[in-house]
């Protein structure tokens, strides 16, 4: 296999390199269109790193030992579920589009800001992705680098292979910014459409169809075949505030949002949606079959001797190799977007000069530095860890959507972000110290969804009104 | 048939369909029952609702732009 890793690994480097060099071509752009790579991506190159952005390492890891886990109930939490959040990418990308195109923004922290006409509407927006992402961010690590301490032909601990991730990571994002990002990312999107495939279809073979699969699952373990699952997890409510949280990605995290903002045209970016949607079900069909799979000939094993299993052990060196590849490449190109979205994100609020880029590579080491934390000390799966990620930052969801659909002259005042960030210390205080889940039989992230949703329409209606007295007074 | 009208139905057929994505209809709780392609019921359900509205998004995209472009014609 070393062989086989050799040849994919140098292929990988040099593909990287020139990318990076095509990138750094680009390098005298003005600072504020370092952040978007231009703002010229083509619907191949959006969909590819939007999708890549989206997927990552838990595509070949997390999706596959969450089907093992909890079962089919799974393909409504991440199939449907995500498939739903490209629709809807045509009705929030093609709004944010238009919105920050017009009105000259490129981060969502100076959107908020002006819309609020208040640096905390910012601040608080920055606050709640920085603790939301960075767990995000650390789950790619730290799936990564469990993987590898047990997998690859050389011998690290976790800790060192976090290391040497975020090395490379960090590295590459600063050579190019964006762009290099972007072009990583379309490398990835590839590399793991066509991994998850190949595995996937060595899985079906091996156990004798996709029928015989799910056959032998119903023998064993037919609770897999139902929500909510052996473990009980996959309920109406959990699947419900999954799907509210996921959809709402588009606004709520800066990695897709930005990606939005830096399709070319409108056009392009409304032929990006259905395109997404059909990545989506590429990508986690065959995750489903390898999760299945797993359930037959891996049911009572650690995470980490599944995906050995199925990644490594079940496939020829060459696959075994390329698949290695996949993920390094995988835990690369997302983990550089939420970094270099946090980064951008962070660095555009506190600049007063031209030295935004300075800045975005000097937050991006910060941030990489705390998701490395986040990894060594977090114990909860991955697919979980993405979870709360995703529930975290949709609390920011309607302060965000009430300033992208509200029209510009309106005062919206300071009501929503207020709320929205009490909201965030509510979920975190029951998510890292209280650990509680339900209030009265209701998923806590759900409740505050309710209010926060109802805030923003109310508010909306406070604005709309107060601005149409003003301008009558004015008149009279 | 006026595009924008065209693509509220398309929105309302998507709706309906995320309705029916979380009712007993897709996700009873602890039924296989019926089977297709050698799937189980929420998985083959699942699927196919996935499948429509990727279908759906490709629809609802080549009707909004047209729609607005429409729209600034005017």
């Amino acid at each position: 296999m070393i062989l086989w890793l050799t040849i994919f690994g140098l292929m990988y480097i040099l593909i990287l390199s020139y990318t990076s060099y095509l990138a750094k071509k680009e390098k005298n752009l003005e600072p504020e269109m370092f952040a978007l790579g231009g703002g010229n991506l083509n619907v191949f190159l959006g969909v590819l790193t939007y999708s890549a952005t989206l997927f990552s390492t838990f595509t070949l890891m997390g999706m596959p030992n969450f089907f093992r886990t909890h079962g089919v109930g799974a393909w409504i939490f991440l199939g449907v579920t995500d498939v739903a959040m490209a629709f809807l990418v045509i009705l929030f990308g093609l709004r944010i589009h238009k919105v920050f195109k017009e009105r000259g923004h490129y981060s969502m922290g100076t959107f908020l800001k002006e819309s609020y006409k208040s640096k905390y509407a910012s601040y608080i927006f920055l606050f709640g992705i920085f603790t939301f992402l960075v767990p995000y961010a650390a789950i790619q690590i730290k799936g990564i680098s469990s993987f590898l301490e047990v997998s690859a032909p050389i011998k690290l601990s976790e800790f060192y292979w976090s290391v040497v991730m975020l090395a490379a990571i960090l590295t590459y994002s600063s050579v190019g910014g964006f762009k290099a990002i972007v072009y990583s990312d379309a490398i990835q999107g590839l590399i793991l459409l066509v991994v998850v495939w190949l595995i996937s279809f060595s899985c079906i073979e091996a156990a004798g169809g996709i029928e015989n699969i799910f056959r032998t699952v119903e023998q064993s373990n037919k609770e897999l075949l139902s929500i909510p699952g052996p473990k009980g997890l996959l309920n109406f409510q959990f699947l419900l505030s999954a799907f509210l949280s996921i959809i709402i990605m588009p606004v709520t995290q800066p990695q897709l949002t930005t990606r939005l903002i830096a399709m070319s045209s409108e056009k392009k970016l409304k032929m990006m949606a259905p395109s997404v949607a059909f990545f989506v079900i590429a990508v986690i069909l065959p995750a489903t079959f390898l999760g299945m799979y797993g359930a037959i000939k891996y049911a009572d094993v650690s995470a980490q001797e599944f995906w050995k299993g199925i990644l490594i052990t079940d496939q020829s060196n060459a696959i075994a190799a390329l698949t290695i590849v996949g993920l390094i490449a995988a835990a690369m190109s997302t983990t550089d977007s939420q970094l270099f979205a946090l980064g951008n994100e962070a660095s555009i609020l506190l600049q007063k000069d031209e030295k935004v880029r300075q800045k975005t590579k000097g937050l991006i080491f910060l941030f990489a530095v705390a998701s490395l934390l986040f990894s060594i000390f977090s114990d909860t799966g991955l697919v979980q860890l993405a979870r709360l990620s995703f529930a975290g930052t949709a609390i920011l969801a309607p302060m965000i959507l009430l300033a992208i659909f509200s029209p510009r002259n309106i005062e919206l005042g300071f009501f929503m972000p207020i709320i929205s960030f009490i909201s965030l210390i509510l979920f975190m205080l029951c998510s890292f110290i209280f650990k509680i889940q339900m209030i009265a039989g209701i998923r806590v992230e759900l409740i505050l969804y309710s209010i926060l949703t109802i805030s923003a329409i109310c508010n909306y209606k406070i604005a709309v009104r107060k601005t149409k007295l003003e301008a009558i007074y004015d008149y009279v | 048939m006026r595009r924008n009208n065209k693509f509220t139905i398309y929105f309302v057929l998507f709706v309906l369909i995320i309705i029916v994505s979380f009712s007993p209809i897709v996700i009873p709780e602890g039924v296989t029952e019926p089977w297709l392609f050698g799937m189980p019921r929420t998985l083959w359900m699942g699927i196919v609702i996935s499948f429509l509205i990727a279908f759906l998004t490709l629809f609802a995209a080549m009707t909004i732009g047209d729609a607005k472009k429409k729209e600034s014609d005017k």
